[in-house]
């Protein structure tokens, strides 16, 4: 939200190439979530004791911070999106789909595989899974957990960053989509699974795709039943989601 | 455990710190009454006051004892909002029997909604109640014959109590005296058999299964309370503002209740209720900071978490006793919600 705030600021109110307002949309983004990490969640983190409550009420209290702070400076009222690409839309078939939706399916791809590839192959990648698989063992093993973990935010916002100025190309971006995002952010991952990468991409499709079908055949109001629908059925149900790593016995 | 025990176990500081919230909350409710009088600006910021405060309140029993984050809350105080509007357009009923009609109607929903989410906790279950909030407001939304639509219900008839028609002066004070009444219950409450197994719910779940306190049960009666109270808070919305519409209650106003014991202290309800003085006082009464007023709730919130994670009654000083007379009084009330709470 904060990232396609700025970015769609940038563009409306400066002569700012798009390339440069995603730059610093991304930019932002990622600062704030590296000093999200550094000043509020780490330190609470570390004064309790493992407990989940403490970071939940820190992360909401960050997210409403963010929000009233977009609200401020950029005022309450929706901000346009740009499209990434200009041109008619391409046919396939008798299908006409819009030129930004392929930029956005491609620019999805291309941040998923990066982030695997990323996560399989490389030292970097490998260190960050040991540490969030066991944070403690990491520390008295020495590993650099501070530093990784701040590269781990800093990699999240800006890749937030990047999604949101997708986003907002086809539906504006206000202060208030901050809390309704990063719900069905979460939905996504939690539908999709977490054995995998790709598993929040799965869960993305899967309940856009759910959520499409119900409001073209119900109506609009068919598109928080069916997430709710969605959301119940996954997290009491099947909470490891879609991808689930098969474990030998 | 009996209440006599519970007296035991219970420190002679802590119980000095609890008569005296109760006596400064007393004065506290008189100021406070005084002050809105009859200035139609003083009675919305009165109304916003105990929106709020409410359902902080309905949040206290779930959230800061037990440790639930469920944040369905704009759901039920909508329930106890529409009981009355629908009582008043589409009955000759007295708006009274809409109060139990709404606590019946959210209770009923919150032990489905309790029943449903019974395995999930942390994120996973704000998530579910926050999407279920949105969903509840949709269906306000689209059942037009049943809720107005978008446009909602308004137009009530006055409110009576046997016989007698209130003013509106006399309706904010309603309000305002119930929101010290729940805060009076809750803070005994907490201190009952059931406010300790909670508490303990939140700390050691485990434990207190392993003591012959179903968890369930105890997650699900502290859930049905708050749905119920929250549903008194919408009943007593509507009454005082005389129309209802979907967005009356959006997630905004439930996260905002969600923080304020933290701002004002999570010890007792008597924090939830300074917190929220200071929710209103900063987002719509202070003319200098008005547009930024959700800004520095938000940073306050921030700060108190990282410094003063006790909220500003957390840090109150300790006072001398109190006369005998008072403590009396106030150990008969404790005993008795003791009572209650078994």
């Amino acid at each position: 939200m904060l990232g396609a705030l700025v970015a769609a600021y940038v563009t409306t109110n400066t002569s700012m190439s798009l390339f440069f307002a995603v730059l610093a949309g991304a930019l932002v983004s990622g600062t704030a979530c590296v000093l999200t990490d550094l000043l509020v969640i780490g330190p609470i983190e570390r004064r309790g004791s493992g407990e989940e409550l403490p970071a939940l009420v820190a992360v909401t209290a960050v997210l409403f911070l963010l929000q009233q702070l977009g609200g401020t400076f950029f005022g309450r009222a929706p901000l346009p999106g740009s499209d990434w690409v200009d041109g008619v839309p391409v046919r396939l078939g008798s299908t006409s789909i819009p030129r930004q939706v392929l930029v956005t399916a491609a620019v999805t791809f291309v941040i998923f595989t990066a982030v695997a590839l990323w996560m399989r192959r490389t030292e970097l990648g490998r260190l960050l899974r040991a540490i969030g698989d066991s944070p403690g063992a990491a520390q008295i093993l020495g590993l650099p957990v501070k530093q990784v973990r701040i590269l781990a935010f800093a990699a999240a916002g800006v890749i937030v960053a990047i999604a949101g100025c997708l986003f907002s190309a086809t539906s504006g971006v206000q202060a208030d989509n901050g809390f309704t995002w990063t719900l069905y952010g979460f939905f996504a991952l939690v539908v999709g699974g977490r054995a995998s990468i790709f598993g929040p991409l799965v869960g993305g499709v899967c309940l856009a795709l759910v959520q499409t079908y119900a409001v073209f055949v119900f109506g609009g109001g068919a598109l928080q039943y069916s997430t709710l629908v969605v959301g119940l059925l996954f997290f009491v149900l099947k909470p490891t989601g879609i991808l689930t790593r098969q474990l030998r016995t | 455990v009996t209440a006599q025990q519970l007296d035991d176990i219970e420190t002679t500081p802590a119980k000095r710190r609890h008569r005296y919230d109760v006596l400064f909350a007393f004065i506290a409710l008189i100021v406070g009454l005084s002050w809105v009088g009859d200035d139609p600006y003083k009675h919305s910021l009165a109304l916003h006051f105990m929106t709020l405060a409410i359902i902080a309140l309905a949040m206290y029993v779930p959230f800061v004892m037990g440790g639930v984050v469920s944040v369905a809350y704009g759901a039920y105080v909508a329930i106890g909002a529409y009981a009355v509007a629908l009582v008043s357009t589409r009955s000759d009923w007295p708006l009274i029997v809409a109060f139990p009609i709404g606590m019946a109607v959210a209770a009923a929903v919150a032990a489905v909604l309790a029943f449903a989410t019974s395995r999930l906790s942390g994120f996973y279950l704000a998530a579910i109640t926050l999407i279920f909030a949105h969903a509840f407001q949709a269906w306000l939304t689209d059942n037009d014959s049943l809720t107005g639509g978008e446009a909602g219900l308004s137009a009530f008839r006055h409110f009576t109590i046997v016989g007698i028609t209130l003013t509106r002066d006399q309706i904010v004070w309603l309000c305002i005296g119930a929101v010290f009444l729940i805060a009076l219950l809750l803070s005994n409450l907490r201190k009952s058999s059931f406010g300790i197994a909670m508490r303990a719910r939140r700390e050691v779940p485990i434990a207190i299964e392993a003591a012959g306190v179903r968890v369930f049960l105890v997650t699900a009666a502290a859930q049905l309370l708050g749905a119920t109270l929250a549903a008194v808070g919408g009943s007593l919305h509507a009454v005082q503002s005389g129309a209802v519409i979907p967005e009356a209650f959006p997630v905004a106003l439930v996260i905002t209740a969600l923080f304020a014991p933290l701002l004002g202290g999570v010890e007792s309800p008597w924090g939830v209720l300074v917190g929220c003085v200071l929710v209103v006082e900063f987002t719509y009464n202070l003319d200098w900071i008005q547009e930024t007023g959700s800004l520095f709730f938000a940073l306050a919130i921030i700060l108190v978490l990282l410094i003063a994670p006790r909220g500003i009654l957390g840090y109150r000083p300790r006072f001398p006793r109190l006369p005998a007379m008072f403590s009396r009084v106030s150990g008969h009330a404790r005993t008795a919600s003791s009572e209650v709470g078994r």
